[in-house]
């Protein structure tokens, strides 16, 4: 309906500077430019979505998150720098969106109970366990809803990293790239939230009754 | 090296991430080191155990429907010509503002969306939009870096500094519940337009008015034809396009006068109740 034009010349700039007009791209062009975006960013939607799921730990909560994130990435598309990598773009807007909007009391990596997962190591080694009867007799028992909490207990940073290495088989660069940050970071939160997790999912089995100390 | 610097290398050998330089080096370590095998293994049964239990899924497709819908809907809003101010972002230069070519006819539209200081922080433009580069100015005028060439709450006192400056009569209309914060006056090509501000509360109201001749057919602003077939009809065009964020055109005597303001119509239609009224 309506066209861009031209704007007013400006004025002296301590006069109120409005320039009354024109406004609007024509209906056909922000059809485009959605199409435009879709042709983009839709084919990262399932990395999207499982991240989403796999960092708010439920469904309602990723679906949520997933519209979020295409909205944004949809109204800042002008601003996204065409041709660079798409999926890490879309990706921070997400993190950035669950941070903002979800984002519990959760503990900051920095103040991580290290002590926790140092006792945890200890009584592996004590029992000398197997790392596959750990897997089997006393990870086993769990139920797929316990890992996916076991999950969503890590701070972002270190479940972020465990979701796209392990979940979406992300290489260490990919994984950087999306982080914004360098190897070596992703390389020791990697382990460090694995082996918080190996330390929640004990938690969680003993609440089980799956450890038996002999 | 101690054990503990090696951890992250037993991390990044469990997803095959080492260089082979470092992988020899590890090696090496895990041989000595029983602690550090374990250690690793454990590593290993954690990826493994995480990648069988939670399994990557596809998007259910009514979600994905819903991102869809959603973009579609989203993209239909921004074909009306007012966008909403919290979509907007860090700005563009002013050349990349200039540089936006003219497509088709030029529309009378006041396209000015008032931000409450409260709600937005830096609400800015995001691409070639002249539109958006309006709302620049309004942290300006927020901010006071921009003032009105008078500033006055004297329709009278404005009105007469106006005119001096315009080849038409300019009438500073008050408003109901309005208090006028001042005017200023552009030209546009042979026309010159005059710019009103009132003050609504925390909100703002923006009013152009012009020579009626400027938008008729061989003026230099062209509505576009529903707007000048609604003008004809009924002396006023309104456009409501969100809860907040309304215009309203109308003709009074030998000028057109635009109001814009970040509020609903019936509201803005109240405020401007009286001028309406005096064709």
């Amino acid at each position: 309906m309506y066209y861009a034009g031209e704007n007013l010349e400006i004025t002296d700039r301590n006069q109120l500077m409005i320039i009354p007009f024109v406004l609007l791209a024509s209906h056909s062009s922000n059809r485009s430019e959605r199409e435009g975006f879709e042709s983009e960013a839709i084919p990262h939607m399932d990395l999207l979505y499982n991240y989403a799921l796999r960092l708010t730990g439920n469904s309602d909560d990723a679906d949520d998150l997933l519209q979020e994130t295409y909205l944004k990435a949809y109204r800042f598309w002008a601003k996204y720098e065409k041709g660079t990598n798409v999926r890490a773009w879309l990706f921070r807007i997400m993190k950035n969106s669950y941070i903002n909007r979800y984002r519990q009391a959760a503990k900051k990596p920095e103040t991580v109970d290290y002590e926790e997962i140092q006792n945890f190591y200890n009584i592996i080694r004590d029992e000398s366990a197997d790392p596959n009867d750990l897997q089997e007799k006393i990870f086993g028992g769990l139920l797929d809803d316990d890992v996916t909490q076991a999950l969503v207990t890590l701070p972002e940073d270190f479940r972020t990293v465990v979701i796209l290495c392990d979940i979406e088989g992300l290489t260490y660069e990919e994984i950087a790239e999306f982080v914004n940050c360098p190897i070596g970071t992703v390389r020791s939160r990697l382990h460090r939230g694995r082996k918080m997790l190996r330390s929640k999912l004990f938690d969680y089995a003993k609440k089980h009754g799956y450890v038996t100390k002999e | 090296m101690s054990c503990q610097d090696f951890l992250p290398l037993i991390s990044a050998a469990v997803d095959n991430q080492l260089t082979a330089s470092e992988y020899t080096w590890l090696e090496e370590h895990l041989k000595a080191c029983p602690n550090c095998r374990n250690e690793f293994e454990l590593e290993q049964m954690t990826k493994t155990f995480v990648r069988q239990r939670l399994v990557r899924v596809t998007t259910p497709a009514a979600v994905a429907e819903r991102v869809r819908q959603q973009l579609v809907y989203e993209s239909s809003r921004r074909s009306t010509w007012l966008e909403r101010l919290d979509e907007l972002l860090p700005q563009p230069s002013w050349r990349t503002v200039l540089a936006t070519a003219a497509i088709g006819s030029i529309v009378l539209l006041a396209v000015m969306l008032f931000v409450p200081t409260s709600r937005h922080s830096h609400p800015r433009p995001v691409d070639n939009n002249i539109i958006h580069q309006t709302y620049n100015n309004f942290d300006d005028i927020l901010e006071g870096k921009l003032v009105p060439t008078v500033t006055s709450n004297n329709p009278v006192e404005v009105e007469s500094t106006l005119s001096l400056n315009l080849d038409f009569e300019v009438r500073v209309p008050r408003l109901k519940r309005c208090t006028l914060v001042g005017g200023s006056f552009t030209n546009y090509r042979t026309e010159k337009i005059a710019h009103l501000l009132y003050k609504y509360d925390n909100d703002l109201i923006y009013l152009y008015q012009t020579h009626l001749a400027a938008i008729e057919e061989k003026g230099v602003l062209n509505l576009p034809e529903q707007a000048m077939n609604e003008l004809h009809r009924s002396g006023r065009y309104i456009e409501n396009h969100m809860d907040d964020c309304s215009l309203i055109l109308w003709i009074e005597g030998t000028t057109v006068s635009v109001a814009v303001a970040n509020m609903d119509e019936k509201t803005l239609l109240d405020c401007l109740n009286d001028c309406g009224e005096r064709q």
